[in-house]
């Protein structure tokens, strides 16, 4: 497919062919003569040579790592690949480079040349600045003809993506970094050790029930086994809500402090949960987090939804559907600063 | 690859958009220009090789073939790596210049004469061609022509390789070069000469690479070396790449090799034109081609010239004379002296001032035009006295106006030449010692008028020059003096308008040809009281009756000679008058001869200079002109004086010195620089500067740190090749303190400063 047309080349070429038809014409010289055959097959061969040329041309996107900090430098890899013996000064390469995440999206042409039979690779050191999923995506690739008076099209599907995670300079604020601070009675028991987690109801013995769980003093007066059956357990554990809203940089300081939370309690062998709204599944997502290597997963996976296009609205769903645990820690951002909080459902 | 702390401070990230940026060490990736523009002068070689090739080759010129491709190709390179940076191209400009005009200097006399003989061989093609007769050609000093055109063409591709320098190493602007490398080409194509087929695919392989680079968009030279840049929309482009660059070069010069050398196989040059009639419109060109080439560019206008033949005693508005060559009268006769032959043709009595013209003389009977002189010769003649003689001359009218073309003491005066007839006069020549006495009634009076305007001048001029004496003391003055003071010029310029043009001559002027001296003379003699007249005709002297002269062994001598001669019995001959013979003198009267001719016209010779830019001027119109045959001067061989030898060296020495100088300088500028900086920095910048300069070094002996283009990759690099030697720890360290130093506020401490300093030692 022809996407673009240098006409003021081709007019320029065609009057200097006028011009030099007509010189023939008039000198009847066998170099102008031997100017006019070259002047009529180049651009013929031009055309031809580009056509089969095209077809054989593709290109490789490499990325040395899966993830990266925010802020570091990222060498991505455009090659140019040439099996044929036929060549091109100009290759543009049709990049677009996505923060999904943010929604943030740049188009542009990368050009380069397409060596005789072989490759020819552009380290471009992107430093992506704000996290999320990087996506990387070729269109296509546009290849100028040696005449250069169009360039042709041809499509290329290619998509790599680089988790830009937070680049973890954030502190986890003092307020919340002991969970002992605004926690129930028996969340504290949990992490001593004890189980005085509420009982829910008192039933019978279901081969499997754990020992611990067995109401003795009930057992011995009906004459058969009861156990206690208490809070789940899950609804017992610290989880962090993260909120998507706000700006750019509001999400990111969100992002980070949440980032910087959740390290820190796993670090503390708390079980922890990640929690988010998902704006796009209309519903809260979350994610156990038991080791660092969860906390990025975690991040990863939220990296895929996008922040909050409507932040009131969101809000008001949150509030709606809020997650069934008695308390979370929120993390949010107001005036600009990112915070964290306890809060405990009602 | 510079990381120098100052470019760092200016250029920032680029930012894409939100969140996503380009690493500004992007900035800093290098490609060595050098080569791209060792490309570059490749294509400057192969356009002016290629040109200059196809014009001797067409004219059939010999030439040196392998120093003018190597001089041509070594001004090339060089002028395209005057690109290399500010300093070398300013620099290297005004050596290069110093250079080339201390050489053409040097090389004047065969620049000039090599120069001469292309246009000559042009020339000659083109009177071949176009069947012209008489073409003048161009005075070649130097004997030794295939050298002085070596030479002379060494020049002008140079002068080619600095002019297309500056439009195709820096911007491919190929409808420059092709004007420049075409249009000369044409004079040759027109007069159907083909140039050889390697100059043709080297001049079109050169136009070819140069459209074909600047139709990739990848061909400029930039102010630095940065491999890539950006666009204002952002988009990123590669700025060098030798390789590709070299293989689209190549691609396309064999592309162009393999059609021309098909179309040579399929349409042979020599077979090319069989059967072609000349369209119309070329054959309607011819006629001007041939003015010009006969007339110079004059003969593409219609004005008012004098075209080197009689004028009939108009004077004024001619800028130049300008002479066609072309055979006026044959004249038939034997040599009997040693003195010019005047066939007289116009007589100017009455001076008109500010009309610029000679009246008719009225007063002379056209039928017996010196009847006294003519009467008294043959009577001497008939009675056998001593120094007389009877002569016939045959004046064949060929192109010449009709008239009267007689030579002195005719007696068949009203024997008219009409063109392409022929007309016979019998003379009686007059020689030194000839005894006779005319008694003239003639009322002399008519001869002696000086109008009133010129008369004031005239005074000025004579009181100025000291004339004084009898009548013949005054006219050897007059002759002496014009001789002495007043050059002799085909080019004297117009007489303004509104002046008097013997007014002028003598007074602003003072230069100009035959009818300028004549004309004036014949009023200073009148003034002087001396009986005097304004001739016009043609001079033959005998010089070019030898040269020129052909044999007609045909006719007897004594069909045509009786009586004494000066030069013995002859014979026979023909020779042609043109309008460079045409000639203005004056005839003053003696009251024992008669009227008798003066020639008061000093020698030319101030217009042969020879300078190499006459022949640039001389392009433009007919210029420094010998005579219808080539004269080659046989001045030197190729020897060059001792002298000269040691000037030349001397020069080149001086040269080497200014270089060197200018070197030193440039490279003593920039280290105090360097140092000033250094002192002046806090310690972060100094430690950028540091490692830059370790880099710099560093990157000499391990090319592939080119490729890195950050301080870890660099740091990384080394450690890996094991230039530099540590465990990780110190690694890390000394990558942490360089990005503190290149990229943070915070300042660097002293230890950390030794630290990466000993390191970098």
């Amino acid at each position: 497919m022809v996407r673009k047309i240098r006409f003021d080349r081709i007019i320029i070429y065609i009057i200097i062919y006028i011009i030099n038809l007509v010189l023939y014409r008039f000198f009847h010289s066998h170099f102008l003569f031997t100017l006019f055959i070259l002047m009529t097959v180049a651009p013929v061969l031009s055309i031809l040579l580009v056509v089969l040329f095209v077809r054989k041309l593709s290109v490789r996107v490499s990325v040395p790592y899966d993830s990266v900090k925010k802020g570091e430098i990222m060498n991505v890899q455009f090659t140019v690949i040439n099996p044929s013996v036929l060549m091109s000064l100009d290759v543009g390469i049709n990049t677009v480079i996505e923060n999904m995440f943010h929604s943030k999206k740049f188009e542009n042409m990368i050009s380069l040349p397409a060596r005789i039979r072989g490759e020819f690779s552009a380290d471009l050191p992107l430093v992506p600045t704000l996290s999320g999923i990087l996506r990387i995506y070729i269109k296509d690739i546009q290849v100028l003809d040696i005449m250069g008076f169009f360039s042709l099209v041809k499509k290329v599907d290619i998509t790599k993506e680089v988790i830009v995670m937070p680049d973890g300079s954030v502190d986890a604020p003092e307020s919340v970094s002991d969970v002992s601070h605004g926690m129930t009675e028996s969340e504290e028991s949990v992490k001593r050790g004890n189980d005085f987690s509420d009982v829910n109801d008192v039933r019978e013995y279901i081969p499997g029930d754990r020992l611990m769980s067995i109401h003795w003093k009930l057992s011995a007066k009906k004459d058969e086994l009861m156990v206690k059956d208490r809070v789940s357990m899950s609804d017992q554990q610290l989880v962090v809500v993260l909120e998507l809203a706000g700006n750019d940089e509001e999400v990111e300081s969100c992002v980070s402090l949440a980032y910087a939370l959740a390290k820190k309690y796993v670090k503390d062998r708390l079980y922890v949960k990640l929690m988010w709204w998902s704006e796009g599944q209309f519903e809260f997502k979350e994610k156990q987090l038991i080791s660092e290597e969860n906390v990025d997963e975690a991040f990863a996976e939220m990296f895929y939804d996008k922040i909050y296009s409507d932040y009131d609205k969101a809000k008001e769903y949150m509030r709606s559907i809020k997650p069934e645990i008695k308390a979370f820690v929120r993390v949010y951002s107001e005036a600009g600063i990112a915070d964290a909080e306890v809060v405990e459902n009602e | 690859m510079k990381l120098g702390r100052k470019k760092n401070k200016t250029v920032e990230n680029i930012v894409l958009c939100d969140g996503i940026e380009i690493d500004k060490s992007f900035y800093y990736i290098k490609e060595n220009r050098l080569k791209t523009l060792f490309l570059k002068g490749i294509i400057v070689y192969l356009l002016t090789m290629g040109s200059i090739g196809c014009y001797l080759s067409a004219v059939d010129i010999d030439f040196s073939a392998p120093i003018l491709n190597m001089v041509i190709f070594i001004s090339a390179i060089g002028c395209a790596f005057l690109y290399y940076n500010r300093i070398v191209e300013n620099v290297g400009y005004i050596l290069l210049f110093i250079v080339f005009f201390s050489t053409v200097y040097i090389f004047m006399d065969y620049i000039n004469s090599g120069f001469y003989a292309v246009v000559n061989d042009t020339i000659e093609q083109a009177s071949t061609y176009l069947d012209l007769e008489g073409v003048r050609t161009y005075n070649e000093r130097i004997s030794d022509r295939y050298l002085a055109v070596t030479v002379s063409m060494c020049f002008v591709g140079i002068v080619s390789n600095i002019l297309l320098n500056v439009y195709i190493s820096r911007r491919m602007q190929y409808m420059v070069a092709i004007p420049i490398v075409i249009t000369l080409n044409l004079i040759p194509i027109y007069f159907e000469l083909e140039p050889d087929t390697i100059y043709t695919v080297m001049l079109l392989g050169g136009l070819s690479l140069t459209y074909v680079l600047k139709a990739s968009q990848h061909y400029r030279v930039r102010s630095n070396d940065n491999m890539y840049l950006m666009d204002k929309k952002k988009n990123v482009k590669y700025a060098y790449n030798l390789k590709s660059l070299a293989e689209m070069c190549l691609v396309a010069f064999i592309a162009v090799f393999v059609v021309v050398e098909a179309v040579a196989m399929a349409f042979p040059k020599n077979s090319f034109n069989t059967g072609y009639i000349r369209n119309q419109y070329k054959e309607r060109t011819m006629e001007t081609v041939s003015d010009v080439i006969s007339l110079g560019l004059a003969g593409l206008f219609d004005y008012y010239p004098n075209t080197g033949g009689l004028m009939s005693g108009r004077l004024g508005n001619v800028n130049r004379v300008r002479l066609d060559y072309n055979t006026d009268l044959t004249v038939t006769l034997t040599p009997y002296s040693y003195d010019t032959l005047y066939l007289k043709y116009f007589t100017g009595g009455e001076y008109l001032p500010y009309q610029n013209m000679w009246q008719y003389d009225e007063q002379e009977d056209y039928d017996a035009v010196n009847k006294e002189e003519t009467e008294a010769l043959r009577e001497a003649y008939e009675e056998g006295r001593e120094y007389s003689a009877r002569g016939t001359v045959i004046v064949d009218n060929v192109e010449a106006a009709t008239g009267n073309y007689f030579p002195y003491y005719s007696s068949d005066t009203d024997n008219l030449s009409v063109m392409g007839r022929e007309a016979e006069y019998e003379f009686y020549p007059e020689f030194y010692g000839t005894d006779i006495k005319i008694e003239s009634n003639e009322d002399l009076s008519y001869y002696l008028e000086v109008p009133e305007v010129n008369r004031e001048v005239i005074a000025e001029f004579c009181e100025e020059a000291g004339f004084s004496g009898s009548d013949s003391e005054i006219i050897q003055q007059v002759v002496n003096y014009y001789q002495e003071n007043i050059p002799y010029t085909i080019r004297p310029g117009a007489t303004p308008r509104g002046n008097d043009f013997i007014n002028y001559f003598l007074s602003e002027g003072r230069k100009g040809y035959c009818a300028h001296f004549a004309s004036a003379a014949t009023l200073i003699f009148r003034y002087y009281g001396i009986p005097a007249r304004y001739i016009e005709g043609y001079a033959i002297s005998y010089d070019q009756m030898l040269v020129s002269g052909e044999l007609d062994e045909e006719r007897s001598y004594d069909d045509f000679y009786d009586g004494y001669s000066e030069l013995g019995e002859t014979a026979v001959i023909s020779v042609d008058a043109t309008d460079a013979d045409a000639h203005a003198w004056v005839e003053v009267y003696d009251e024992d001869m008669g009227w008798v001719v003066v020639d008061v016209t000093p020698s030319s010779g101030e217009e042969e200079s020879g300078d190499f830019w006459d022949a640039f001027q001389n392009i433009l119109d007919d210029g420094n002109q010998s005579d219808d045959t080539e004269t080659v001067v046989e001045r030197t061989s190729f020897r060059i004086d001792d002298n000269i030898l040691t000037f030349i060296a001397i020069l080149l020495l001086g040269l080497v010195i200014i270089a060197l100088i200018v070197l030193a300088l440039i490279y003593l500028i920039r280290r105090i620089t360097y140092v000033i900086r250094y002192y002046k920095s806090g310690l972060n910048d100094r430690l950028i500067m540091r490692y830059s300069a370790y880099l710099k070094r560093m990157t000499k002996k391990c090319p592939g740190l080119k490729t890195s283009v950050n301080y870890r990759q660099q740091i990384n690099y080394l450690y890996e090749n094991e230039v530099l030697s540590g465990d990780d720890e110190s690694k890390d360290r000394i990558i942490d303190i360089l990005e503190r130093a290149g990229f943070s506020n915070k300042m660097i401490n002293e230890e950390e400063f030794k630290y990466v300093e000993d390191i970098l030692k």
